[in-house]
């Protein structure tokens, strides 16, 4: 792979989100291929844009020299970013803590601003997220509010929540850092007049219009909405599965797209998602929308993909879900 | 933890690449405070393979810290490391030693100062102490520095043994053979990286205690422990093997979370390191 880095152009970039600068790589594809998605790389949890024994560089490289401008970028409180890590408004110093938040959500904000960035700065249109681990969280939770994302590839997807202080929250409330984010993008929708069509053609979320404006003029915080089905399930869940993934991927496969899950076979991860999502929890789903997923495992790899022939595995798979996205009309 | 909010206030870092002998090199600069500007500066020289990703949090938060107490603070990332160019095994301790020099002159140059200091981490002390004697920083803090580097090797070749436990429920090669193996000209995978003979042999053989013995500039050693009241072999037979402390030395254990591994705490801004750091860069700086 060395000879790759040497012909790809990187480029470092900040972009502002909620008030934290938060800084990236863009890759540069070698030929100008802008009729391709652009493809955002989502960091595992905590660990920063580089990776695991620098996994997304590789990769960024990789999916670069094939013609594709790739995108890794640090979440807020991580990496070399601004900000701190306190989704509850408390400081939290257990990985597990975070984890559950992250499992849940919490850098969809930030991953919706970089595609914003990547669509002002170099004029994308179409993206794939793609992630590992808590990546993959993130790639979906951001993948049902922005329907420019054609396809999503979830590598080692957790079906569970690792902290408590996640589970206990309810799961449909809106958080407030989602309802900066919204209010921020509605007031530059006033101006657009597509936003305005949409608005009165009846096509616009009024539920989170009203939500948003609620919470920013009476300055408190979202009221849960009415308990779904999975805030029940979530209630009586015994072996932390995460329930609000089976409304987002419902939410997500309804309009039309592909998900891809990619598992490191020595991954305790692959089991869970077997035992409890594939084989329980998720069946009916994946039965029913089973023409819209794929699930592909890497042999013999561990959960960093730390070995080199596993990496060349991992990356020549990604790059056929992209490219079998790019195919479908 | 440290709740001092003048850590998030943070004035725009700098990121950028330069060429250096053929590859880029990737750099990062916190430019100071200009209320509390030092004229100093502060270069970080990071830990190497994961413990460099796994630290990295905590260094850009100290960096973030240095530079609101008006030092520029320079961060990089070692050819083959980081967001730098090349693999791992493509580059051996002395050109990482010779990246150091490089980016301490592109600190000059940044900060339009001479009087520049080096904070290092890790294996990142070891390295940056064999760059010193050519630099003469003004001052240097080494963070939790690896005193005892055999152990650091055996450490390195562990993660190699544990991932054969993943994969094939057993060790089907041991160290010896992977030694064996790096003599023949071939790397070992470390977590992802190519470890090289030159390095291995680098590691083992390092000697920190010995490099200090050149240093005549104000320096603070900072071993970093959970529970720094137990005893450590390790860490009393390195203060024992100091031919002399000179004067404007400190060498001291604190409490501290162990930051440059991924641990159930997300130790991002260890207090008393980040509290004792700042108070010995106010008094000898």
């Amino acid at each position: 792979m060395s000879d790759v880095h040497k012909k790809i152009e990187r480029e470092p970039i900040d972009f502002e989100n909620d008030g934290n600068r938060l800084y990236g790589m863009i890759h540069h594809p070698v030929e100008n291929t802008a009729d391709r998605p652009a493809i955002i790389l989502l960091s595992a949890g905590l660990k920063n844009r580089i990776g695991y024994g620098r996994l997304y560089v590789s990769l960024a490289d990789f999916l670069a020299e094939q013609g594709f401008l790739t995108l890794r970028y640090d979440y807020h409180g991580c990496g070399d970013s601004d900000g701190r890590l306190s989704p509850t408004g408390a400081y939290h110093e257990l990985h597990a803590d975070i984890n559950g938040f992250i499992q849940t959500g919490l850098f969809a904000g930030d991953t919706l601003r970089a595609i914003e960035f990547l669509k002002e700065k170099n004029r994308c249109s179409k993206f794939v997220l793609c992630g590992l681990c808590g990546g993959s969280n993130s790639s979906l939770y951001t993948s049902v509010l922005d329907k420019n994302i054609i396809s999503i590839i979830m590598i080692n997807f957790p079906i569970t929540i690792d902290s408590k202080l996640a589970r206990t929250k309810s799961k449909d409330s809106m958080n407030l850092w989602m309802v900066e984010f919204l209010y921020k993008s509605y007031l530059i929708k006033f101006f657009q007049p597509g936003a305005w069509l949409r608005f009165l053609t009846f096509k616009s979320d009024y539920k989170s219009i009203i939500k948003v404006f609620k919470t920013k003029i009476f300055k408190k915080n979202p009221e849960p909405e009415k308990k779904s089905s999975a805030d029940k399930q979530q209630k009586n869940n015994k072996n932390n599965f995460n329930y609000d993934l089976l409304d987002k991927l419902t939410s997500y496969y309804d309009s039309g797209r592909n998900s891809y899950f990619i598992f490191a076979a020595n991954d305790p991860i692959s089991l869970d998602f077997e035992t409890y999502f594939q084989n329980k929890a998720g069946k009916n789903l994946l039965t029913k929308y089973e023409r819209q997923w794929k699930k592909i495992i890497i042999k013999d790899s561990n959960h960093s993909f730390t070995n080199f022939e596993w990496r060349v595995q991992l990356f020549n798979n990604i790059l056929t879900c992209i490219k079998k996205e790019m195919n479908k009309k | 933890m440290i709740r001092d909010d003048r850590i998030d206030m943070t004035q725009k870092q700098q990121q950028y690449f330069k060429d250096f002998r053929g590859s880029r090199i990737f750099f990062s600069y916190h430019p100071p405070d200009k209320n509390r500007e030092s004229g100093r500066g502060i270069l970080i020289c990071d830990a190497i393979l994961e413990e460099k990703q796994d630290s990295r949090r905590a260094m850009v938060n100290f960096a973030n810290l240095a530079a609101e107490n008006g030092f520029g603070v320079l961060r990089f990332d070692y050819r083959g490391q980081g967001e730098s160019e090349g693999e791992f095994s493509d580059f051996g301790p002395a050109d990482i030693i010779e990246d150091i020099r490089f980016a301490y002159r592109e600190l000059e140059e940044k900060s339009g100062t001479s009087k520049i200091g080096i904070l290092s981490l890790r294996f990142g002390c070891n390295l940056a102490v064999a760059a010193a004697k050519e630099l003469r920083p003004e001052f240097m803090v080494f963070w939790a520095p690896e005193v005892s580097s055999k152990n650091y090797a055996e450490f390195i070749l562990r993660s190699n043994l544990t991932n054969q436990l993943i994969v094939y429920k057993k060790v089907i090669e041991d160290r010896k053979a992977l030694i064996r193996r790096m003599k023949a000209g071939e790397i070992v995978n470390v977590d992802g990286y190519g470890l090289t003979l030159e390095w291995y042999e680098y590691i083992s053989g390092d000697d920190f205690a010995r490099h200090l013995s050149n240093q005549d500039n104000k320096i603070l050693i900072m071993d970093i422990d959970p529970h720094p009241e137990r005893n450590s072999r390790r860490w009393d037979s390195f203060r024992e093997s100091l031919e002399e402390i000179e004067n404007g030395w400190e060498i001291t254990r604190v409490k501290g979370d162990i930051f440059w591994k991924l641990t159930p705490i997300y130790a991002e801004r260890p207090k008393e390191p980040f509290e004792r750091t700042i108070e010995f860069l106010e008094k000898n700086v």
